[in-house]
């Protein structure tokens, strides 16, 4: 029997790498404007000539004022807003495939404001920060989407809009609850507490924090790609799903497990800045591919570009003053959430 | 071996009956008690030459509200096995156990000797697919990745497709008359386009036995047709076993080359259509006056509401009441 020919859209090997390394490249330009911009704006040529000299170990070579800037102040807020980026951003991908829904997002199902629920209890028990404020972070983004997922079942079917929905009220009854909360706080952890809020980069982190945070971030990543194949065919609905050999408990654990996981990690670093989870996943769609196994990559990439993009603008619009990020994020998100939610009914 | 040489003769007055092993205990049966289902219809009339592929022995099912009672049969290679019976009669359950996603209560369902609930789900995809009424599509997909993902139980995780899976594909394609829609988004199809879709995707699993639920479900009569035509020609050419649960008594009859009919958790009767379609055993089973035909040029049976002016006129043009 001839075959027919096809050509059908195949993923190859080549097609992913050129995708991921174009991505890394826009990353890698972005981050290099984002440095050299700031109150004190460094030519991007000596941008790139200290870290040349800084990779080669010759530290002492730069001149000092340039060196405090750009690796003590700038280079770990970059590094920083690239994790929770990536982390936002791939996390709302998984979200999307274990909630079956295309408007699912750590910020729009109240993931965030559990997570950030989470950090300020641990700020008013007045434990110390690490490792509680992460971890509790993590456990208020896991209780949350717990909560909205059975929320959002309607006689054991999980249903899209009201899914959205018990997001939506669930974020707002947290909201709620962080506001009332924040009355017992003093006027300087109040600062700290708004922070959590809108989402913000400013408040420098430990390298030891952005070093956890960015193994654990590559092992949640890894896994969801791990499982990436069985995400598209879980797309599809779940008893198909388990038709086509897909564990579909173990791969909807293991994603629930990570999603909070790299939520909750962004959240407690970040705050909660909204709708990159949304964004970037979509944007992905539109330029690349839907394919879970380009998404997962991509997503991690992109959300690390639209991050550092986003917070170089947030701390050079307004100078001297800063924006924080959400803002940034939810002038750009929100819009683009109701679009995509008009086009969705309207389809 | 082609299932079509062998025509079954529906009409007592048409011919004489064709009598195979194992099918005599079946008639004159009327919805017998489980037992006697279980054990007197096992081999349901006739000897298809196939290979055993499927083998039911006196699996059984609980629901809190419904309970499927043991009953065995065998699916063969090459056959098309239609399941019929009026709702909640414990088809889709029966689908259920065939499929392995629901281990059966007491008995056993095997595939090839095997437990098919203890397969490893990713072993049991290479060789059972199951067509069903689908899920909502959230995200929109093109028809060439939708029957793609028919290989996923093929390839290890995160291995990428090679020639040999498009080939699948292609061929998954053509075999449905649906290499021209390829490029199309799964949204914008008709109902009967989407139904071969979903049928190609699961040929692209490249399976053992082939099940289907309910595939003609909304579609249009020449629709309907068509897929079953196409699943029957599928199962003579490629050696599937199929096992089809339909609504469309004539469209069963037609196709089907045995019928295993359902009522209130039981297995009623399992054999040829000739065989199962009679007349007080079908009003039985459906609560409703029907009439039993013969078609003229297939001699397969056919079943009508029952009209009162034919009822009035004799029963001239119902040779089987």
């Amino acid at each position: 029997m001839a075959t027919p020919t096809v050509n059908l859209p195949g993923l190859t090997r080549r097609r992913l790498l050129v995708i991921c390394g174009i991505l890394a490249g826009t990353l890698a330009v972005t981050s290099l404007v984002s440095l050299s911009l700031g109150a004190v704006s460094i030519p991007v040529w000596q941008v790139l000539t200290a870290m040349i000299k800084w990779v080669m170990g010759a530290q002492d070579s730069i001149p000092s004022e340039y060196r405090l800037i750009l690796f003590e102040i700038r280079g770990p807020r970059i590094v920083l807003g690239m994790l929770v980026g990536a982390a936002l951003a791939v996390a709302g991908a998984s979200f999307q495939a274990l909630l079956r829904n295309p408007l699912a997002d750590p910020y729009v199902l109240g993931v965030s404001s559990g997570a950030a629920l989470g950090a300020i209890v641990i700020l008013i028990i007045g434990r110390p920060a690490e490792p509680f404020l992460p971890l509790a972070a993590f456990l208020g983004a896991g209780a949350t989407i717990a909560v909205v997922y059975w929320l959002g079942q309607k006689a054991g079917q999980l249903e899209s809009n009201t899914l959205l929905l018990a997001g939506v009220i669930t974020a707002s009854f947290l909201s709620a609850v962080i506001m009332f909360l924040m009355t017992t706080l003093s006027g300087r952890e109040l600062r700290g507490a708004a922070f959590w809020l809108m989402g913000d980069l400013s408040t420098p982190s430990p390298l030891w924090l952005l070093w956890l945070f960015g193994v654990l971030l590559v092992g949640a990543v890894g896994f969801v790609y791990g499982v990436a194949a069985d995400l598209n065919v879980l797309l599809a609905g779940e008893r198909e799903a388990t038709h086509l050999g897909v564990d579909v408990a173990r791969t909807k654990t293991l994603v629930y497990l990570c999603a909070s996981l790299m939520t909750g990690l962004a959240v407690s670093a970040s705050g909660s800045i909204g709708y990159v989870g949304l964004l970037v996943p979509h944007l992905v769609r539109l330029l690349f591919s839907s394919d879970y196994r380009v998404l997962i990559p991509s997503s991690a990439l992109l959300g690390a570009m639209l991050i550092v993009l986003a917070d170089t603008l947030a701390r050079t619009v307004v100078a001297p003053t800063e924006l924080p990020v959400g803002a940034v994020t939810a002038i750009a998100g929100a819009p683009l959430f109701i679009y995509l939610l008009r086009k969705r009914s309207m389809g | 071996m082609n299932p079509f040489g062998r025509m079954a003769n529906a009409s007592r007055e048409a011919g004489p009956k064709e009598k195979d092993d194992g099918s005599g205990g079946s008639s004159g049966v009327r919805l017998p008690d489980a037992a006697m289902a279980d054990l007197s219809v096992a081999h349901g009339g006739m000897a298809v030459p196939g290979e055993l592929r499927v083998e039911v022995m006196l699996a059984s099912f609980a629901f809190p509200q419904f309970t499927l009672q043991p009953l065995s049969f065998t699916l063969r290679s090459g056959e098309v096995l239609a399941i019929l019976g009026p709702n909640a009669s414990g088809k889709s359950t029966l689908l259920g156990l065939l499929s392995g996603i629901l281990p059966p209560l007491s008995g056993q369902v095997r595939l090839d000797g095997r437990e098919m609930s203890g397969l490893d789900l990713r072993r049991r995809a290479q060789r059972v697919a199951v067509v069903q009424q689908e899920s909502p599509l959230l995200f929109p997909v093109l028809v060439a990745d939708y029957v793609l993902q028919g290989r996923h139980p093929h390839l290890r995780p995160l291995q990428l497709e090679t020639e040999a899976d498009y080939d699948a594909v292609a061929r998954a394609l053509e075999a449905t008359s649906a290499a021209h829609l390829r490029h199309r988004w799964m949204q914008g199809l008709s109902g009967g386009e989407k139904q071969r879709v979903i049928l190609a995707r699961a040929l692209a699993q490249q399976p053992e036995v082939l099940l289907l639920d309910e595939p003609t479900l909304h579609l249009d009569i020449g629709a309907q047709v068509d897929l079953l035509r196409l699943v029957r020609s599928l199962a003579a050419r490629e050696n599937y076993a199929v096992a089809v649960v339909t609504h469309e008594l004539n469209l069963a009859a037609e196709f089907a080359d045995r019928i295993l009919l359902m009522h209130r958790g039981r297995m009623v009767r399992l054999g040829p259509p000739a065989e199962v379609f009679e007349r007080e055993l079908l009003e039985e089973v459906f609560e409703t006056e029907l009439d039993v035909l013969v078609h003229p040029a297939t001699g397969r049976p056919r079943v009508v509401l029952r009209s009162e002016e034919i009822t009035d006129e004799g029963g001239g043009k119902t040779p089987l009441s």
